[in-house]
């Protein structure tokens, strides 16, 4: 029982948890384990939006399967706030479509 | 837009279910561009290093403070350090910011290899950034050494200068910075960017997209990230509703440290790596992928496969999926065994292993571990 409670915590963790092969691998990259629902839920886009309508923001993102985006009020030149409320209202058509939002906040200078 | 103008909006997001985070300012330690954004409270010239520090501690606390005095709203919503971007020569620039582990949750970064290269380019080749392990290193280093990251920018552009025209390069680099980010313990990442500016441009600037600038058409990368979001979606299907409401806990299929893998040392050296990623009903992906280069001169590169072989701790139902075609993730036949050989050329393959026989997900699988 001790065991079983063990991978469980690590399994309800949302740091994937190193766990380095028992052989020789060149170790440039971690061997690790983690949960795919993770990941699906990780991958998002940002940035680029530019001229695109609601609808074409919906149907790249339901192509794309994912669910996150990061936007910001200003960020490299573009004014992100009209892009943010046409995403929002591009919620409201697909019903497959969840994003969220990760924002970036300006400085003073912009 | 000042900072207490942007308060409502974030607060009218969140109380809609949208917002998932805020972030401080963009590339905070960017002096080449200009786009480095300021602190609330600088007044200091930002090309002056000494300046970073005070910047990230500012935005911090300011993102702290708007958290506590809102918490009934913004309960749930993470928030970051500022982000960094990726320095030329690297380190020297990385030490500059505080530690904010006690204000944030996750610390931020950019990371983009450039000139062609793969993420794990060796460091120093050709003036590059290097590693990205060195990167995420060099950030969480300064920002706070227990934080998960987030790789709030990455990429590579099509104008056939940086990667090739056709896309190709640009996908298995994305591909390959997937799962980078993922096995080095990136909470999120995000590309750079949806759409093109002017697919037709020679602009690097134009061409990050996932999409040609027509907005429809889907390039290579848009195809492979697809295809890998439905290879880690339960029934490999992203559209399936159990994704979204399927969190509870659940024993893996697999037990990662009974396996082996053998042939992952290549010449050149080049990046790679392993990754399990574990389904709620059993069943295992394992990601296998190497970083040879994938450019030269405009043209995308395919390089010579090298054999890879994993065993497993006992005989399983296991098919293999490369990332780079469009066939069905349904179509291949599944086999038993104990053993799977695989060739890397560049780009993830995957190894899609079937839940054993008997899985509960509370117990696992019923012939142990």
């Amino acid at each position: 029982m001790k065991s079983l409670l063990g991978l469980v915590l690590i399994f309800t963790a949302a740091i994937p948890a190193a766990e380095t092969l028992p052989v020789s691998i060149e170790p440039v990259l971690p061997v690790t384990s983690i949960v795919a629902r993770t990941a699906l839920k990780s991958i998002g886009a940002c940035g680029g939006f530019g001229d695109a309508t609601p609808a074409q923001y919906a149907a790249a993102l339901d192509y794309l399967k994912i669910r996150l985006l990061r936007g910001g009020y200003v960020h490299h030149g573009h004014s992100e706030i009209a892009v943010m409320k046409a995403v929002r209202d591009a919620q409201k058509s697909p019903p497959a479509l969840r994003v969220k939002y990760y924002c970036l906040t300006p400085g003073l200078s912009k | 837009m000042p900072w207490t103008d942007q308060q409502p909006l974030l607060l009218e997001m969140a109380s809609a279910g949208l917002l998932w985070g805020i972030s401080g300012p963009n590339e905070i330690n960017n002096r080449s561009t200009g786009n480095g954004s300021r602190g609330p409270n600088d007044k200091i010239d930002k090309t002056e290093l000494a300046d970073y520090p005070a910047n990230s501690q500012d935005w911090a606390e300011k993102l702290a403070l708007f958290r506590t005095a809102h918490r009934a709203v913004l309960n749930g919503v993470l928030i970051s350090s500022p982000d960094l971007a990726p320095i030329k020569g690297g380190a020297a620039d990385y030490p500059a910011t505080l530690n904010v582990a006690g204000l944030v949750d996750y610390f931020d970064f950019h990371y983009y290899a450039g000139g062609g290269h793969q993420p794990s380019l060796p460091a120093g080749v050709n003036g590059a950034v290097g590693y990205f392990g060195n990167v995420f290193g060099w950030a969480r280093a300064g920002w706070g050494t227990h934080l998960q990251g987030i790789l709030s920018e990455c990429g590579a552009a099509t104008d056939g200068k940086t990667y090739a025209k056709d896309g190709v390069s640009q996908a298995k680099y994305l591909a390959n910075q997937e799962l980078d980010a993922l096995s080095l313990g990136c909470h999120a990442m995000f590309v750079y960017q949806l759409f093109d500016g002017n697919s037709k441009s020679g602009d690097p600037e134009a061409n990050y997209g996932l999409f040609l600038s027509d907005k429809v058409t889907p390039k290579p990368s848009a195809v492979i990230l697809r295809r890998m979001q439905e290879l880690r979606s339960l029934n490999n299907n992203a559209d399936d509703p159990a994704n979204l409401t399927d969190d509870a806990v659940f024993m893996p299929g697999i037990n990662p440290s009974a396996c082996a893998v053998s042939g992952m040392k290549f010449t050149p050296t080049s990046g790679t790596g392993m990754l399990f990623e574990h389904k709620s009903d059993g069943s295992t992906i394992v990601w296998l992928w190497n970083e040879p280069p994938i450019y030269d001169h405009g043209k995308s590169l395919t390089p010579a496969g090298v054999n890879v072989k994993v065993t497993l701790p006992r005989a399983r139902s296991f098919r293999i999926h490369d990332m780079m075609s469009t066939e069905s993730l349904n179509t291949p036949a599944f086999t038993a065994g104990a053993s799977v050989t695989v060739t890397l050329a560049g780009y993830p393959m995957a190894i899609e292993i079937a839940a054993p026989t008997g899985y509960k997900r509370e117990l696992g699988d019923p012939a142990g571990y």
